[in-house]
């Protein structure tokens, strides 16, 4: 089967450091277009339920696609944990553990292109924040910013992978039409 | 349109709301795509809360809490001016401070904020949900409109603040100070009026049964308000610079308390210029969404719907066939594709959105007629609203739409300058 790069990801050559910690993968991950089209037509079943739980069509999909792993469980559980701490309660009123299965739920139902998205950017989050210590001191790690309004290249980097983690948390918007923004580190 | 349909990327709010994410010009290669992708213009979020989310400093004191953002703003202006590239800069939302709902948005997710006027910020279905679920947000929170767009009691008019921080905007980067190679082509005034705002309907009257009934409508006369302190401020700087309004959306959702329908609010905007005195001068460009024609791939645009409306109506900026459109947001979601073509590889499926819209809006005739500009809305893809080119930050994998937006041709002639009439 011709391999279709179209849906390849960051190689680890491509991956900062802290990055690729936790990818366990030896290069590009490559999908077949059969995979592809199946994991459309698994979208296709999800298509309009959302966070935070996905409705039956996501029972279908969750036998079908790889779950969430544990560790990354983990990972986004403290993640919500510190984001409770954002100011102003964009995220007090989540519960982390039922935010997580909720995440879990939707993870099964993505595509491939964005469960490597989804491990990608949760694995550089519990790289970041880890699983121990309190939720604010987690936070305060999240929302540290050096560099401030012309952050180095790297910091750029970590600010954009943070707000790529803020965005999964957050989840779409039930409507759907809306391009909301992310801003719970702003 | 033809001979100069532009073509615009949307790069989202972020570089501003959080400087050094993947919506900030600077980084993430993004410039790098623009002159790849030779795509001559850019838009940008003059995203207000950030730049000034303290009433006490104006947004250029350096002991602002936001000053930090506008340099972020100021550099990406900047970077933009000397890549060639033109700006257009919207002023967005409202600090919670100027509309009054700065101690609620300090206990968002609360019952207390998601209570707050319901019937304009959410779905009926959604608020009996949430009531059957025991007004707890932890157990069912409700989709809603931010806090950050309620309008405040008097939105737009030339004493507003929000008149003081256009003119802020438009005195730091207007097109008529360019030697400080820091400035922009355009400013968009608004952001999908019809549906992000609120409220947009009149207050039910005390003790009406049903708080959701629909009551006369006042975002078009505020529209109409904005259009002209907008001029007014415009004038004040001899008209420097072009702008651009309303930029509505154009879901096919049928009007109610939160959301109005782009066929009604065209004619009921035209309608309140007369009400409010505005004349619109040869500066102001009509500015439309059309995500609707290009994700279905329509023909028969709402694009032309809204033309038809404005023939005869609409005396603002012309070029080639008038009424003029400028299409500033746009573009097909990879979510929606599987349910809309079934039969296709979703990424591709989102090529190919893309390239029927251009084919179609690059004609001088049908879809293309008046057309002045077609938008793409994000490089890399929002996970929430999963219309990019690329696939979402970190990734740098390009989708199939990444090589049919490189396809069009850039179109960056100046635009034909009409003698000003004020």
């Amino acid at each position: 089967m011709t391999p279709d790069r179209s849906v390849a990801f960051l190689t680890l050559a491509e991956c900062p450091p802290w990055l690729r910690a936790r990818r366990g993968d030896a290069g590009a991950h490559v999908l077949d277009r059969r995979e592809f089209i199946r994991a459309g037509l698994l979208l296709a079943a999800a298509a309009g339920a959302g966070f935070p739980r996905l409705g039956a069509p996501a029972v279908a999909a969750t036998a079908a696609a790889p779950a969430l792993s544990p560790g990354r469980q983990a990972s986004f559980q403290a993640l919500l944990g510190a984001l409770r701490e954002a100011p102003g309660g964009r995220f007090r009123h989540r519960d982390a553990a039922a935010g997580t299965r909720a995440f879990a739920d939707w993870y099964a139902a993505q595509p491939p292109a964005m469960r490597l998205h989804a491990d990608t950017v949760v694995d550089a989050v519990g790289e970041l924040i880890g699983t121990r210590g309190t939720a604010a001191r987690r936070y305060a790690t999240l929302r540290d910013r050096p560099g401030g309004a012309s952050p180095s290249p790297a910091e750029a980097h970590r600010r954009a992978v943070l707000m790529a983690a803020v965005a999964l948390a957050e989840g779409p918007d039930a409507g759907g039409t809306e391009r909301a923004p992310t801003e719970a580190l702003a | 349109m033809s001979v100069q349909l532009r073509k615009i990327i949307d790069i989202g709010p972020g570089g501003v709301i959080y400087p050094g994410s993947a919506q900030d010009l600077r980084y993430a290669d993004n410039r790098t795509y623009f002159a790849d992708t030779r795509t001559p213009w850019i838009r940008l979020w003059a995203d207000w809360p950030s730049l000034q989310p303290h009433p006490g400093y104006a947004p250029d004191d350096p002991s602002s809490p936001g000053y930090w953002k506008l340099q972020a703003l100021d550099e990406q202006v900047r970077l933009a001016n000397a890549s060639g590239i033109k700006v257009m800069l919207m002023p967005y939302r409202f600090p919670t401070w100027v509309n009054g709902t700065a101690t609620l948005s300090a206990q968002k997710n609360t019952d207390a904020e998601i209570s707050f006027q319901y019937a304009d910020r959410m779905t009926k279905a959604a608020w009996e949900r949430y009531l059957r679920n025991g007004r707890n947000p932890s157990v069912y929170t409700p989709s809603r409109r931010a806090l950050e767009y309620l309008l405040p009691a008097d939105p737009y008019e030339p004493a507003s603040a929000w008149a003081r921080f256009f003119d802020f905007l438009f005195r730091r980067y207007h097109y008529g100070q360019r030697a400080s190679k820091r400035f922009v082509d355009g400013f968009e005034l608004v952001n999908e009026p019809n549906l992000q705002l609120w409220p947009q309907q009149a207050a039910p009257p005390a003790g009406a049964a049903d708080p959701f009934s629909q009551t006369a409508r006042t975002i078009e006369r505020a529209i109409a308000q904005l259009l002209k302190t907008a001029q007014g401020i415009s004038a004040k700087y001899a008209h420097s610079t072009m702008l651009y309004a309303p930029s509505i959306s154009d879901s096919d959702t049928a009007t109610s308390r939160l959301y109005t329908r782009y066929d009604q609010f065209v004619p009921a905007l035209l309608d309140a210029f007369a009400t409010v005195g505005y004349l619109p001068h040869s500066k102001q460009a009509w500015s439309h969404h059309n995500y609707t024609d290009v994700e279905k791939r329509q023909t028969a645009t709402r694009t032309q719907l809204i033309r038809g409306q404005l023939a005869g109506r609409w005396a603002g900026y012309s070029t080639g066939q008038a009424p003029t459109v400028f299409v500033t947001e746009g573009g097909a979601r990879l979510t929606r594709m599987p349910e809309l073509y079934p039969g296709e590889d979703p990424r591709e499926a989102q090529a190919k959105c893309l390239r029927d819209a251009w084919a179609l809006h690059q004609a001088d005739t049908g879809a293309g007629a008046g057309v002045a500009m077609f938008a793409q809305y994000l490089i890399y893809a929002d996970p929430n609203f999963d219309c990019g080119l690329i696939d979402p930050y970190p990734s740098t994998v390009k989708r199939p739409a990444y090589a049919a937006w490189k396809a069009f041709p850039s179109y960056s002639a100046a635009f034909p300058a009409p003698p000003l009439r004020r």
